[in-house]
């Protein structure tokens, strides 16, 4: 075999931890969005939980179908493949153009890229497709790669020896529906009936306990309408354990959101005192912040009140660890708002610095709250927000589904 | 142009190609951890997808990767750079063999980024070597670290770009500092010779082939290391920056210098430095974690070290270990780099390898730098007081001695250490706890189980004022460790009748089969192999006949397991009675087949 083509890229020691950066670098793009209060390892917990297998790298559904086809050519073929991950690169560029025969252009990965390609959507898909198990073995790529000969040539053995002792081993769940022909010339996302009731049919049994799984069965079309999952109407009559998991999810996206607020109108606040402010800037931003946790004061004040050992005790049941820090710092938060209600937060100086420290432990000397170029550098806008656990990415995912099963 | 979307993951970096399998593959490293040496062999060798923390969390899946990839892999590390690890294992044992402390001759540090893999043809026996120089280390890092990769089989002349890489593999025995064994020397050279006429390819868009530098193999001599001596235009990459290592890029006459570095750095440098350079950016932070209690942070900002430079459309690259320093540039440190040239190009064309092509993915994760205070004297003082008084240690001339103590075993420290004022030392083995550390001069012995016995030997060393304590771990010679200590570690870990049919499996059918066992409960379950599929006594029996057949050396570590199991009673509880039956069965046929 010829040796494979020398790369210079950046490095990351584990394929969870690249996979990572990449969200990371997508929600760069938008203002606003990295993680300054240290809460995603909670938004995670209630993401995996209610959608397992899916990632804010997913654009489109049919993906799923795509790598599994791509694999499909290639193992029947497998003794003129060479270099596996050469010519699965290949194909994967193959689809990108299809796509654009297609008339697809938005969530096609890799539409300006091609050849050079750096994200392949196979990398971002495979927690899918193992979790889903598309995959059958439910092995990593790399792992599939450098057994690909030895499980191709496995299946074509047990094809032809039915009586073979040997376990037949499978690689593509065996209900794969066939691709359409000539899919490689042109093809678009939308799914056949065929193709989104195998979809359905293989989350309901991988992830049966899971929202996703319910919404599969029981949503429709009209989720695209949705900006939060809890106001999907079919989420009302979800299973309890999945009502109570969305009503948490909820209630801690609300309750934290305030942090968020009162840490942009710190922020701005010591802004405008370090430099007098003299366009006005600051000032404009400290009124926003100040309606803004107004009107979630509001909000907050007509729920019960939060209650952290609940989300610890939940996170706990589904075996995610949440450290000592994080809890410590989402305690304190509960506990001055549930003694002395939320209107109090904007002037709560206990809350301020709850806040700046929770930063200072995070980030160090790069703290906004005490370093005058990070905090000159923020733009008006800063952290998560109003979590809404990878909703908008999954909605249409399930669009796609009920678009396919109305057919 | 290395944009920051383009990744690749360290473990698949050593992955052999289909039809290959890893021979040898030697690793260098500034810091190292433990941990992550451990994991490697497995997630090399099982295509793991799953994060390092989960692999290491199933002993028996390390036990037998380390066993399958012993003595293929040779990590050598700095002296100073073994981390205390997060957890006290037994298995660290096995990585003694394959740990190599080094020191720069130059009394620098050894700074090396470089992974040389060598690969066999499965079938016809063909040699792939491929090398990684990168930036990044052995350790749970999250940083922004770059890597050069390329393979390619020897040929039968002798590369002169190659050769400095060469120099180095046959030169690291001699930095280390105890003697290596004889077969790794030959192994060393061997692997050295061949590298030396392997002309490895650069990447697309540069041409040729790529030229390797090493820095400080004789020490410092003669004038710095000038990369760039006339350049229209420069930018640099580098978390560490002093004085000396700007002035040195600076003086190349170039029109425009950039500079992507971090404000730690940044901001320590001495007033002026930075006048010579119009634009000077830092990494924003993409992440927060949060700080850990056991192991703190995993650093996440800029770790990758490039220079490039232009002139006349042409662009030059270094990519590897060097900070701008003067520790890496005057040859101190030992330190490695490529370099790599080819047509610039500009931003917005869809070829080319210069600066703008290279600014055009990472700006947008840049802010430019605006200097802060510099950190106060005093802590970094104290600091290096401290990283004194481990240098001490680490010279210091210690060694461990093991005796029989009635059922259990004596480990203590023979030596004596320099008692630097104002610092205590705490020591203990590394598989014991911190709370179980004494502080020097008490006396250093400790009463051990013997798979507690190491030759690794953790350090604290504690400043008085409030300073952060500097912690570490040494490797010493080892005196009276018994043979048997491997064999005991095994069974600490195969304690289960499960377990040890998942480890025979494992044995007799590889780590593929146990992966595919464990894959099946998608979920990381940290027993998961006691509950994998049975192995049934017919399974047993018919991968026993094929590996007599096939692979009889597998066989003569089920006969180590089994025998040593049988030895006691807690032992024999462990084995049931049908593979004990099974066992004798094909053990008798073996011994009579060698008998005829």
């Amino acid at each position: 075999m010829s040796p494979v083509a020398a790369t210079l890229t950046w490095l990351d020691l584990t394929s969870t931890d690249r996979n990572q950066v990449r969200q990371i670098l997508d929600l760069f793009e938008e203002q606003g969005t990295v993680d300054e209060l240290g809460l995603g390892t909670v938004r995670d917990f209630f993401s995996d939980t209610l959608f397992p297998g899916t990632s804010t790298l997913h654009t489109r559904l049919r993906y799923v179908l795509f790598i599994p086809w791509v694999y499909r050519r290639l193992e029947a073929r497998h003794r003129q493949v060479q270099d596996i991950d050469a010519e699965a690169r290949e194909q994967e560029i193959r689809v990108i153009d299809a796509l654009r025969s297609g008339g697809e252009e938005e969530g096609v990965i890799g539409g300006h890229a091609r050849e050079r390609l750096a994200r392949l959507p196979s990398q971002a898909y495979w927690s899918a497709l193992a979790r889903w198990g598309l995959f059958c073995p439910r092995q990593s790529q790399g792992w599939y790669h450098h057994h690909f000969h030895r499980l191709a040539g496995r299946r074509e053995r047990t094809a032809d020896e039915p009586l073979e002792a040997e376990e037949p081993v499978r690689t593509w769940h065996p209900q794969l529906p066939e691709p359409p022909e000539d899919w490689l010339q042109a093809t678009t996302f939308a799914l056949t009936g065929e193709e989104a009731a195998f979809l359905r049919d293989r989350i309901e049994c991988a992830v049966p306990d899971s929202l996703l799984a319910y919404l599969a069965r029981e949503g429709n079309a009209g989720l695209v309408d949705t900006q939060f999952l809890w106001e999907v109407p079919e989420v009302g009559q979800a299973p309890e354990h999945l009502q109570q998991l969305v009503a948490a999810a909820r209630r801690f996206s609300l309750h934290m959101e305030g942090a968020t607020l009162l840490y942009n109108l710190q922020l701005a606040e010591l802004r405008r005192d370090r430099h007098g402010d003299p366009q006005g800037v600051d000032q404009g931003h400290i009124d926003t912040y100040r309606e803004r946790l107004a009107v979630w004061a509001g909000q907050e004040a007509e729920e019960t009140p939060f209650d952290p050992q609940a989300l610890w005790a939940l996170a706990a049941r589904h075996r995610v660890v949440l450290r000592q820090p994080l809890r410590r710092f989402v305690e304190s938060w509960s506990e001055v708002i549930n003694s002395h209600g939320a209107a109090a937060v904007a002037d709560s100086q206990r809350l301020r610095e709850l806040i700046a420290s929770r930063e200072r432990a995070l980030k160090g000397p790069r703290a906004r709250v005490v370093n005058t170029n990070r905090l000159d550098q923020w733009r008006g806008s800063a952290g998560l927000g109003r979590l809404d656990y990878r909703w908008p990415d999954v909605r249409r995912l399930l669009a796609d589904l009920h678009e396919g099963l109305g057919r | 142009m290395l944009s920051p979307d383009a990744r690749q993951v360290a473990t698949e970096v050593l992955r052999p190609p289909a039809g290959y399998t890893l021979d040898r593959t030697v690793l260098t490293s500034y810091s190292l951890d433990l941990e992550v040496v451990l994991a490697l062999p497995l997630a090399v060798l099982a295509q793991s997808d799953r994060g390092v923390e989960e692999l290491l969390e199933d002993p028996l899946l390390l036990l037998e990767a380390l066993r399958e990839a012993s003595g293929r892999v040779q990590v050598f590390v700095d002296a100073s750079g073994i981390a205390l690890p997060r957890v006290q294992r037994e298995l660290y044992a096995a990585l003694e063999a394959s740990v190599h402390p080094v020191r720069a001759p130059g009394q620098g540090v050894f700074h090396p980024k470089v992974w040389v893999a060598r690969f066999t043809g499965e079938q016809d026996g063909r040699v792939l070597l491929r090398v990684a120089v990168a930036s990044r280390n052995l350790t749970f890092d999250r940083s922004w670290d770059v890597a050069l990769v390329s393979e390619a089989e020897p040929g039968a002349e002798a590369e002169p770009g190659s050769e400095p890489l060469a120099a180095l593999v046959r030169d690291l025995p001699g930095l280390a500092v105890q003697p290596l064994a004889r077969p790794l020397t030959e192994g060393q050279a061997s692997l050295a010779e061949e590298l030396g006429r392997t002309r490895f390819p650069a990447p697309e868009g540069f041409d040729g082939a790529i030229n390797f530098h090493v820095l400080g193999l004789g020490g410092p001599g003669g004038a710095p290391w000038r990369p760039v001596t006339e350049a229209d235009r420069v930018l640099a990459v580098a978390p560490f920056v002093d004085r000396h290592g700007l002035d040195t890029l600076a003086a190349s006459g170039a029109g425009s210098l950039a500079l992507i570095g971090c404000d730690e750095a940044l901001d320590a440098l001495p007033e002026g430095t930075l006048a010579p350079w119009e634009d000077v950016q830092v990494l924003q932070e993409t992440a927060l974690e949060e700080p850990q209690e056991d192991t703190g942070r995993r650093p996440a900002g800029l770790h990758a070290k490039l220079i490039a430079a232009e002139r006349g459309g042409r662009a030059h690259w270094w990519v590897g270990s060097a900070n701008l320093t003067h520790a890496a540039l005057s040859g101190r440190n030992v330190e490695v780099l490529a370099s790599l040239a080819g047509e610039a190009g500009s931003a917005e064309a869809e070829h080319g390898v210069g600066i703008d092509r290279f600014r055009a993915g990472l700006d947008k994760l840049c802010t430019p730098y605006e200097p802060g205070e510099a950190p106060a004297d005093g802590e970094a003082e104290a600091r290096r007081a401290l990283e004194r008084a481990r240098d001490e240690l680490l010279q210091a001339d210690l060694a461990v001695h093991c005796e029989a103590y009635g059922s259990e075993w004596r480990w203590r420290l023979a030596g004596e250490l320099p008692e630097p004022e104002g610092v205590a030392i705490d020591l203990w083995p590394v598989t014991l706890p911190l709370e179980q550390a004494r502080t020097w001069p008490a006396e250093p012995a400790w009463t051990l189980p013997l798979e507690r016995l190491t030759a690794f030997v953790a350090f604290r060393l504690r400043g008085e004022e409030g300073a952060d304590p500097v912690t570490g771990v040494a490797k010493l010679p080892a005196h009276g460790l018994p043979e048997e200590r491997m064999r005991r570690i095994l069974r600490t870990v195969i304690n289960t009748p499960e377990r040890l049919l998942a480890f025979l499996r494992a044995l007799l059918g590889g780590l593929d089969e146990l992966m595919e066992g464990v894959g099946e409960g998608a979920t990381a379950d940290p027993d998961s192999l006691g509950r994998g599929r049975a192995l049934e006594a017919e399974t047993l029996l018919e991968d026993l006949l094929r590996t007599a057949a096939r692979d009889p050396e597998r066989l003569d570590v089920v006969r180590h397991v089994i025998t040593d199991l049988m030895a006691d009673e807690e032992g024999r509880a462990v084995v049931p009675e049908q593979v004990r039956a099974i066992w004798r069965a094909v053990d008798e046929a073996l011994q009579g087949e060698a008998r005829r």
